[in-house]
């Protein structure tokens, strides 16, 4: 097993190198100076433009300032906000939580959703169930979930006045944000796990379970369910990085504090290394989630352990 | 304390909320331009006023423990005044602190009012300020505010170590700080500076103690002497400012005491949209910088009311290269002011909210001047009249030329400054008068040096400033090569004009210099000025008593729900 863990972080590791070289040379594809675009707006002297320029290393050939970067990285320093001159690495710990908290929510309302709509169409695939399940999904992927959070809005909050239109300051502000953003995957997961049950229903197994005399729920839930929902446990968690990057327009359109709406304003303000911070951190999250659902897919599917195995 | 009679005046006219418009002085490139190092402000002011405690206009009506939510669209950099570079800081900051002198537009002739001075007085040539300062007041630490806090908040302005991104840069040639007495002060400048008669209403009085307190962390606990106290500031959602229950030195015109409301959150809602909704859900109850199509479709809700601020500075205009031909030809530049139809770019962009600008400045700023109304007017046949006189002509596609060369431009667009609609409308503008434009777009800062270099015939560009010292910068000589003069317009009498404007301290005499400086640019067409910008704020019509300042900061000295 450990072995199997080493494998799969040897494989994320050239990932997230690309990653870092790509984030560092950010700052260096901006045309002009690197210290001087810092140092905007402070009305630097030729004397600090030319300390920072000490100070970030950018007198050095460019693999020694990427090696000391990466030095910086591996302890925990991702550098200075140029706008709050607060350390980046603070500003990013204080809004994680919020993003987190949207993902999950987002996440649990895709289950929520997509598993009861599968289940109708694949029980009896053909039905009218099945059909309306089959257009919920088409719908729900081909809708942009930021038109659909607009649309949430002006319902919900503009007119109908139920719920709140900013996504932050009461329990009940986390709705329109988590269904904005778990709608989506809400359509993929029911489209995925109609299609696996219908699939599993075909099997032999499933005939020999009928033919025991096992009750219809029982043959759902014992035979066909757990079967068909392991894709499902596998999407989740590779959407994971998906529903937290769309986390990034949804707390915009709702005002929510988090990693999103912070990138989006560096962005804006120009906080070059906020920026790269930023997508670092969503990059290095998005590797995390797979390497994870790679494991523990390996560790609850037998097969697939064997089959990295075999492949040795 | 004498009744100035212009102050009953306005008390009167204040009762009406609608009169209650500011000036705005959002300086959108002032941290551009404080990189050029040159310092902009301006404006001399000889008089000397008596505090005027009315507490005539301290009446108690609506609800004493309501909560005011309005949006901000930025996150705050810090919400040390001295420090922040950014606009949304300033209307936090006017809760949290007091300045020595307001100016509040719309409150009469002389628009400045006591403050935490109660009278001051420039030297003849410009060089210094005395203030004499209120005694009653305290910090909200419980410090006394007194002549050291002044100096010790302009020495904190230019203190390297506070990294000021606006300040320092309004502050000008700042020396020193003398104190003169407990209660008197100094204000010295290295050399002639009329603009900070101007300017110094927009420097915010820190509490000294706090500062050495908190050291950097000042800017997320900040302590002024204002009509507000810092509350709490939770980062990536909102700043909460609560009542000063002690106030009793606000502006004449507002309200002297403490204020009405209890509470103020300024959220941080970044998207136009987002904030629109919150409107309308009654979520928050004021914004600025909301849609000009979602304004027109409220225009006449009335559960809405609309605040169209003018603002002093610079208008949106057009920089037109005079070094790079065919610009460099005065003839080709004055056509392209005719062929220029501000009208229609401002009816199909913004829905008619903004008015034509025809000067470098905009109505309301020291220095406009009506006369340059009359120096171009939109008439395309005219434009093709002065271009067929430079010998360009009509070839048989529409288009001009000379000796086989098309009238060709080139537009280079600052990324992201909403620039791109005008340029289109003048792109097609252009055209029907055979002249070729080719835009392009470089993002900020870059843009800086293709201007710097004169690669473009044609420039974006806007400027918000109280005074129009801001003119040194973007018509200075020796502004072309690292400066704002971006139209590569050197004229050297022009450049002395300005220099010797910032040294009259006599505010007419100064404003008829600046006229001179205006109608010379005009005259020499190297600005095409398309509109003027004012500062759009949509509120609640259950808000009232709002006020700005000079720099459309709202005020909330007097805001009742």
């Amino acid at each position: 097993m450990l072995r199997l863990l080493l494998r799969r972080v040897a494989v994320a590791a050239p990932v997230l190198f690309g990653v870092t070289v790509l984030v560092f040379l950010i700052l260096h594809l901006i045309p002009g100076d690197p210290a001087q675009i810092l140092l905007f707006g402070s009305r630097p002297t030729p004397e600090q433009i030319e300390q920072l320029r000490v100070q970030l290393g950018l007198n050095q050939p460019l693999p020694l300032q990427y090696l000391s970067y990466l030095g910086r990285l591996l302890h925990g320093d991702l550098g200075t906000s140029f706008i709050t001159g607060r350390p980046i690495a603070e500003e990013i710990a204080a809004r994680f939580p919020d993003t987190l908290q949207l993902t999950l929510a987002a996440m649990f309302v895709a289950v929520l959703i997509g598993v009861p709509v599968g289940l109708v169409g694949g029980v009896r695939p053909g039905s009218w169930a099945d059909r309306l399940s089959g257009g919920f999904s088409i719908l729900g992927v081909a809708v942009p979930y930021f038109w659909f959070a607009l649309i949430l809005v002006l319902v919900f909050a503009v007119n109908l006045h139920v719920l709140p239109s900013l996504g932050e300051g009461s329990p009940q502000s986390i709705i329109l944000p988590a269904l904005s953003l778990g709608w989506g995957l809400s359509a993929i997961i029911a489209r995925l796990l109609r299609n696996n049950l219908v699939e599993i229903y075909r099997q032999p197994y499933m005939q020999v379970a009928k033919a025991k005399g096992l009750s219809q729920s029982m043959v759902l839930y014992r035979h066909a369910l757990k079967n068909a929902l392991i894709p499902v446990v596998t999407i989740l968690g590779l959407q994971f990085g998906n529903v937290l990057s769309g986390a990034v327009v949804v707390e915009v359109i709702f005002g929510r504090p988090g990693i999103g709406s912070y990138l989006v304003q560096a962005i804006q303000a120009k906080d070059i290394p906020a920026v790269q911070s930023v997508v670092l951190f969503i990059a290095v999250i998005y590797i995390v989630i797979n390497l994870l659902v790679d494991v523990a897919y390996g560790m609850l599917d037998p097969r697939i352990r064997l089959s990295w195995a075999a492949a040795r | 304390m004498s009744a100035d009679p212009d102050v009953t005046r306005l008390a009167v006219a204040m009762a009406d909320d609608a009169r209650l418009t500011g000036v705005t002085r959002r300086r959108f490139l002032k941290a551009a331009l404080a990189l050029s190092g040159t310092a902009v402000s301006g404006g001399a002011l000889m008089s000397i006023l008596e505090a005027c405690a009315s507490g005539s206009n301290n009446t108690t009506s609506g609800n004493t423990n309501a909560t005011v939510t309005m949006a901000v669209f930025q996150e705050p950099d810090t919400l040390d005044p001295s420090a922040s570079g950014l606009i949304t800081v300033g209307a936090i900051s006017h809760c949290i602190f007091d300045t020595l002198i307001w100016d509040l537009p719309g409150h009469g002739a002389n628009p400045f009012y006591p403050g935490l001075a109660t009278s001051w007085e420039a030297s003849s040539d410009a060089t210094s300020y005395t203030f004499k300062l209120r005694k009653d007041v305290k910090f909200h630490d419980g410090t006394p505010f007194n002549a050291q806090a002044v100096k010790f908040t302009f020495d904190h302005i230019v203190d390297p170590n506070t990294k000021s991104k606006s300040a320092a840069g309004s502050l000008g040639p700042y020396q020193e700080t003398q104190v003169v007495d407990d209660y008197t002060v100094k204000v010295v400048f290295k050399s002639a500076n009329a603009a900070f008669m101007n300017e110094v209403a927009g420097f915010a009085m820190v509490s000294p103690a706090a500062v050495q307190k908190y050291g950097d962390d000042f800017g997320h606990n900040p302590v002024g002497t204002g009509p507000f106290k810092f509350k709490e500031y939770i980062v990536g959602q909102h700043v909460t400012v609560e009542r000063n229950p002690d106030y009793n030195w606000g502006p004449s015109p507002l309200r002297t005491g403490p204020p009405q409301v209890k509470t103020i959150i300024f959220r941080i809602l970044a998207d136009p949209g987002t904030r629109f909704n919150a409107l309308k859900t009654g979520e928050i109850q004021l914004a600025p910088n909301i849609n000009p199509q979602d304004i027109q479709s409220i225009k006449s809700d009335s559960n809405f009311k609309v605040y169209n601020v003018d603002s002093t500075g610079m208008p949106w205009n057009i920089m037109v290269n005079a070094q790079k031909a065919p610009t460099n030809d005065p003839i080709v530049r004055q056509a392209l002011q005719y062929a220029t139809d501000q009208a229609t770019i401002i009816k199909t962009l913004y829905f008619g909210l903004y008015t034509a600008a025809d000067s470098i400045y905009t109505p309301i700023t020291p220095g406009y001047d009506k006369a340059t109304q009359a120096i171009y007017k939109y008439d395309p046949n005219k434009a093709g009249q002065l271009l067929d006189q430079a010998g360009w002509t009509k070839g048989s596609n529409g288009m001009r030329q000379k000796n086989g060369q098309p009238l060709a431009l080139k537009f280079i667009n600052i990324s992201g400054f909403g620039f791109d609609g005008i340029s289109q409308l003048m792109q097609s503008q252009f055209k029907d008068v055979g002249i070729a434009v080719d835009i392009s777009d470089q993002s900020f800062p870059a843009v800086g040096d293709a201007y710097n270099r004169g690669d473009h015939h044609l420039a974006d560009f806007f400027y918000y400033d109280v005074d129009p010292y801001f003119t040194r910068a973007l018509f200075g000589c020796d502004q072309i090569a690292h400066g704002f003069n971006w139209e590569h317009y050197c004229n050297p009498d022009l450049t002395s004009m300005i220099d010797k404007a910032n040294a009259t301290p006599d505010n007419d005499a100064r404003t008829a210099l600046y006229k001179q400086v205006g109608q010379t640019i005009m005259q020499a067409a190297v600005i095409i000025p398309i509109y003027n910008s004012s500062g759009l704020f949509v509120g609640t019509s259950g808000l009232k008593g709002l006020a700005f300042t000079v720099n459309a900061f709202p005020l909330f000295h007097n805001v009742s729900m």
